[in-house]
């Protein structure tokens, strides 16, 4: 199969993070000393690494994933949450990056989503580097990558929903079709 | 137009102008008065000796915004040559992510969200740098035209928003079939709260032209027009990927 056991919860693996360095971290971000991070402030405390502004859209992503609350941000509680999750992104994409370019190839993508049990083929790869190359360098940057993996992740979790037999096909009808893409993306 | 519409967003010192204008009569604030005024805040770079030049570059930029004097490239619309000047504010001779996110505005007045820009940029970006150019900012500027025409038609009520049922009635005029609980859900999941619970100008723009893009894949899959369609998993990433970033 397929997508048997791809790339599902958060990466594991750093010890907890100090408390009173996360609050230093956050009382910085937090410019507006509301209590709580929005995306803008995220947006702007975040560096993908390339002198780019970190993508907006990654950033809303992440944001959503934590907030529970449904507020628009992010407080200090969901935030060491938010901070672990950017990490050990970080330290994955690290890993592939190994000229520390902060982009990674077309075969690192490769390697890197075969290591989360994804099972595609060369030139679905090829897609996937064209769409989340904001930057139009035939790489992806950080920021791309995390928001690669987010909407990969969220495309399977829905696949299977109606995959019910597992064998990696589906049967849908049209509002079905439509209601499983626009619930992703 | 800057009720059920979008607009370029005025610079500051010209926003009390445009709101007024706004409240006295909404009808008669004409795309035009705003980017003129727009202008206003040249300002920025009026300094020291260079006063009086940037006082004339101001003048020299209002008349060509009311004379439409200029060189309008063939295939361009005019407008839309005049409207990108505006919205071009680093004059790099593209239009970025930021620069298209600042220049719209909702009928709320608040800014065009992002994945509805990046969608555009990346559907009139023919240079494929993730920028436009003028070309691509001029169909950009016919796509956005009658995607408003199109908004202003659904918004029956007025209210600056489009409901479920306005969404339902719209789609099922544009030709789709489609319940109405597919649209409440469509609703829900892109509205904004506010006085009233709607889908914005960015969202429509955003939902309809996804659901043109899918259903077109969808018709192309159901050869046999039985309804129902057959996917691989990679065929369902793919299709989900390429049809809607």
């Amino acid at each position: 199969m397929a997508y048997h056991s791809p790339y599902r919860a958060h990466p594991q693996g750093n010890p907890p993070v100090d408390q009173s360095f996360l609050w230093n971290i956050f009382q910085r971000v937090d410019k507006d000393r509301s209590g709580v991070i929005s995306d803008s402030e995220l947006q702007q405390a975040l560096s993908n690494g390339t002198w780019t502004p970190f993508n907006p859209v990654t950033v809303r992503s992440i944001i959503a994933m934590f907030d529970k609350e449904n507020k628009g941000g992010v407080n200090f509680n969901e935030f060491a949450g938010v901070w672990k999750y950017i990490t050990d992104w970080q330290n994955i994409f690290r890993n592939f990056d190994r000229d520390n370019s902060g982009f990674i190839d077309r075969n690192e993508l490769k390697q890197a989503m075969t290591g989360f049990g994804y099972r595609l083929s060369d030139q679905f790869y090829g897609t996937l580097i064209e769409k989340f190359d904001r930057q139009r360098k035939g790489q992806v940057a950080f920021d791309d990558f995390i928001q690669c993996c987010i909407v990969l992740q969220r495309l399977t979790d829905v696949f299977r929903r109606y995959d019910t037999d597992q064998d990696g096909w589906i049967q849908v009808s049209y509002e079905q079709y439509l209601s499983m893409v626009f619930n992703v993306v | 137009m800057l009720c059920h519409g979008w607009a370029v967003k005025p610079q500051i010192n010209i926003t009390i102008y445009g709101a007024v204008q706004l409240q006295n009569d909404q009808k008669t604030v004409t795309a035009r008065t705003v980017p003129v005024s727009g202008r206003g805040d040249g300002g920025g770079f009026v300094c020291g000796s260079h006063k009086i030049l940037g006082h004339c570059f101001y003048i020299w930029v209002t008349l060509r915004f009311l004379t439409g004097w200029g060189n309008v490239p063939p295939g361009v619309n005019p407008e839309a040559y005049q409207w990108f000047q505006t919205v071009d504010t680093d004059q790099s001779g593209f239009i970025n992510l930021k620069e298209l996110k600042q220049a719209l505005v909702n009928s709320n007045w608040s800014s065009f969200n992002d994945e509805t820009c990046l969608m555009m940029i990346n559907m009139f970006d023919q240079t494929r740098s993730g920028r436009i150019d003028l070309f691509g900012f001029s169909a950009l500027w016919n796509f956005l035209q009658q995607w408003r025409a199109m908004f202003q038609n659904c918004d029956r009520d007025r209210s600056g928003c489009i409901s479920g049922t306005e969404l339902h009635q719209a789609l099922a005029q544009m030709g789709y079939n489609l319940s109405p609980q597919f649209c409440e859900m469509l609703v829900q999941r892109h509205g904004v709260r506010g006085r009233n619970f709607g889908i914005q100008l960015d969202r429509f723009i955003q939902v309809c032209t996804q659901l043109q893009s899918m259903t077109q894949l969808f018709k192309e899959r159901d050869t046999a027009m039985v309804g129902n369609i057959r996917l691989s998993y990679e065929d369902f990433l793919s299709s989900a990927i390429t049809r809607l970033m």
